[in-house]
């Protein structure tokens, strides 16, 4: 039995949706905004989710790649109203299993969702046990227990992979484990971290050249391509190959052959290409920084790392970890770490991710000195300030004492948003009712003339309870 | 700030170079030369994670393989590696060390000193106010 999500705020759709899911045996849940489904997806985990566009609070494609992060192995169809060809490309860019127009029948709704599932079962019972070596990779939240398959996934097969995510989450250790779990494990790892070559050093660095190639070439050097025959070559912040490197690298790619500067004969190499960014390549295809062709060869599997705001779960783990692996380091007695200090951690954002706080972890410790228990005192101010003002907002939140909360409650049907569905509701039934009369009590006189598909007026019909005899 | 520890056991003409380089980069005071592996190992215990370290390595296959054992202590830096032989051994060896950069020992260094040059860059950019 699968579980799927339907996030769409037309009922009707929901509900035609549910009763045909439910008929297939599988289970089921709707949401109708995306502020409710982002919290139905935190907390579950579910194979397929139908993803609707338009939705009262937002759209849905701008919060796909989100929904993606959150949970790469649920894959998500869209449906929409009015479908384009901007959006179709954007959505399947952004890893959508597929785009389709409502409103079409329920089985071509339907079909792509047996496909998703399918294929699901199938990557799955092909997957044998496997034993991770994870090497320094901490948490068991969702988000990392995702990334952590790919990894499996991604070592088993021979292609490029590109990691992705923002600075300090950890893609060098992926990149290692991607390596450490392949077949390639016994032969170099080459890193080539693309932010500290030069231009001029790069090319050179890369492909090696002969003694005299250039004019400070004054010996031979055989390149990090040459080097890691057999192995992975690790291209990290690959966003900052030079672009007049990019096509050099890219026939590297595709033919695993190259020449050394300087040189008449062509090598050869075999690697895995692992390759690392912080930044939106597409946009730097976009601005013409990077080239589309050797994008779409990097991105043959890409693994997507969380931010650790995102997996706050992990974080007790990750402070755990820090504190003993510093304390080994520095040779001092073990810190324990108070519940304030990890709710004080936990009320901060981490921009610099897990790499930040493992910095704040290290200083904390030297604040404490000899104590043997960290506290937020330990912490810097600005998250010290930062938990501060959690508090304050949480308590802006909530009415204080019991008459406010009754005065809140009582003033929630006053709300705009009542008062206009209220009116809706009303014309809704009054409209249903005349539209009963008109037809002569025929449903399909009554879908022609009110230009609503047979399922969209059924749902209304119980909505209201109006019945056709 | 950005700390060198500058591992090399040889009295040569290679090691001469290369200091001079990295005292052309750096004040002296973030340079802490190192001759044995053991005391690279006291340093790194030492070290603290509000600076930026950088590890330069000039040794030979024994050395590394002594090296590797406090692969861990390494995490937080960045390695330079030099290698004075260019067999695919020692070389498989040193990768084990993850260094970010690998030369040989018959370089100009230019190599190194433009390597440190984008070290530097980047730990600037890293400490400017978000």
């Amino acid at each position: 039995m699968a579980k799927i999500l339907v996030i769409d705020d037309d009922p009707g759709m929901c509900s035609m949706m549910s009763r045909k899911i439910k008929s297939m045996g599988h289970e089921i849940e709707c949401a109708q905004t995306i502020k409710d489904g982002l919290g139905k997806i935190k907390e579950n985990i579910y194979d397929v989710i139908f993803l609707d566009v338009s939705l009262p609070d937002g759209n849905g494609l701008e919060i796909l790649p989100k929904i993606r992060r959150i949970t790469p192995t649920t894959q998500v169809i869209i449906i929409t109203g009015l479908g384009d060809h901007a959006g179709a490309e954007q959505a399947i860019k952004n890893g959508a299993w597929d785009y389709i127009e409502k409103p079409s029948t329920i089985n071509l709704m339907i079909l792509p969702m047996v496909r998703a599932l399918q294929y699901k079962e199938a990557s799955l019972t092909t997957e044998p046990e496997f034993s991770l070596k994870r090497d320094g990779i901490i948490g068991e939240s969702r988000g990392i227990k995702e990334s952590l398959k790919q990894v499996v996934q991604a070592a088993k097969m021979d292609i490029n992979v590109l990691l992705s995510g923002p600075t300090g989450t950890g893609k060098e250790l992926f990149a290692w484990a991607i390596h450490q779990n392949s077949l390639r494990c016994d032969k170099p790892f080459v890193i080539v971290d693309c932010t500290i070559l030069t231009e001029t050093l790069v090319e050179g660095m890369l492909f090696g050249h002969e003694k005299g190639a250039f004019t400070s070439a004054d010996r031979m050097r055989e390149g990090l391509i040459e080097q890691a025959d057999g192995g992975t070559l690790f291209l990290d912040e690959v966003g900052e190959l030079p672009y007049s490197v990019q096509k050099s690298f890219l026939r590297v790619l595709q033919e695993h052959r190259f020449r050394p500067l300087g040189s008449k004969n062509e090598l050869t190499s075999d690697f895995r290409l692992v390759a690392a960014t912080n930044r939106d390549l597409d946009q730097m295809v976009a601005r013409g920084e990077f080239r589309e062709d050797l994008l779409f060869r990097l991105r043959s599997f890409i693994i997507q790392l969380p931010p650790l705001k995102d997996r706050m779960e992990d974080l007790k783990e990750l402070v755990n970890y820090k504190i003993a692996t510093s304390s080994e380091r520095h040779g001092i007695k073990k810190m324990a770490a108070s519940p304030e200090f990890i709710e004080a951690l936990k009320s901060y954002d981490w921009p610099g991710n897990v790499r930040e706080l493992f910095n704040t972890i290290e200083q904390a410790i030297a604040v404490a000195a000899n104590r043997s228990i960290l506290f937020p005192n330990d912490l810097p101010n600005h998250i010290r300030i930062k938990h501060s003002q959690s508090h304050l907002r949480r308590k802006d939140d909530k009415p204080e004492n019991k008459e406010e909360a009754i005065q809140a409650q009582n003033l929630g049907n006053y709300k705009l948003q009542n008062i206009r569905e209220t009116a809706i509701s009303n014309i809704e039934r009054k409209y249903l009712t005349e539209l009963r009369a008109t037809s002569g009590n025929n449903i399909e006189k009554a879908c022609a003339i009110s230009g609503l598909s047979q399922s969209r007026l059924y749902s209304l019909l119980k909505k209201y309870n109006i019945k056709f005899s | 700030m950005l700390n060198v520890f500058f591992l090399s056991g040889a009295q040569n003409d290679a090691r001469k170079r290369l200091q001079r380089v990295l005292e052309f980069m750096l004040p002296k005071k973030n340079i802490v030369n190192i001759r044995t592996v053991k005391d690279m190992e006291a340093h790194l215990r030492k070290a603290s994670s509000e600076a930026t370290t950088v590890v330069i390595l000039y040794v030979n296959k024994e050395k590394l393989a002594e090296l590797i054992k406090l692969k861990k202590l390494f995490e937080d830096t960045s390695i330079i590696l030099i290698l004075n032989k260019k067999d695919n051994d020692t070389i498989t060896l040193g990768y084990r060390l993850r260094p970010r950069f690998i030369t040989s020992a018959d370089s100009d260094f230019l190599d190194v000193a433009s390597v440190l040059i984008k070290m530097k860059e980047k730990v600037w950019s890293e400490h400017l106010p978000r």
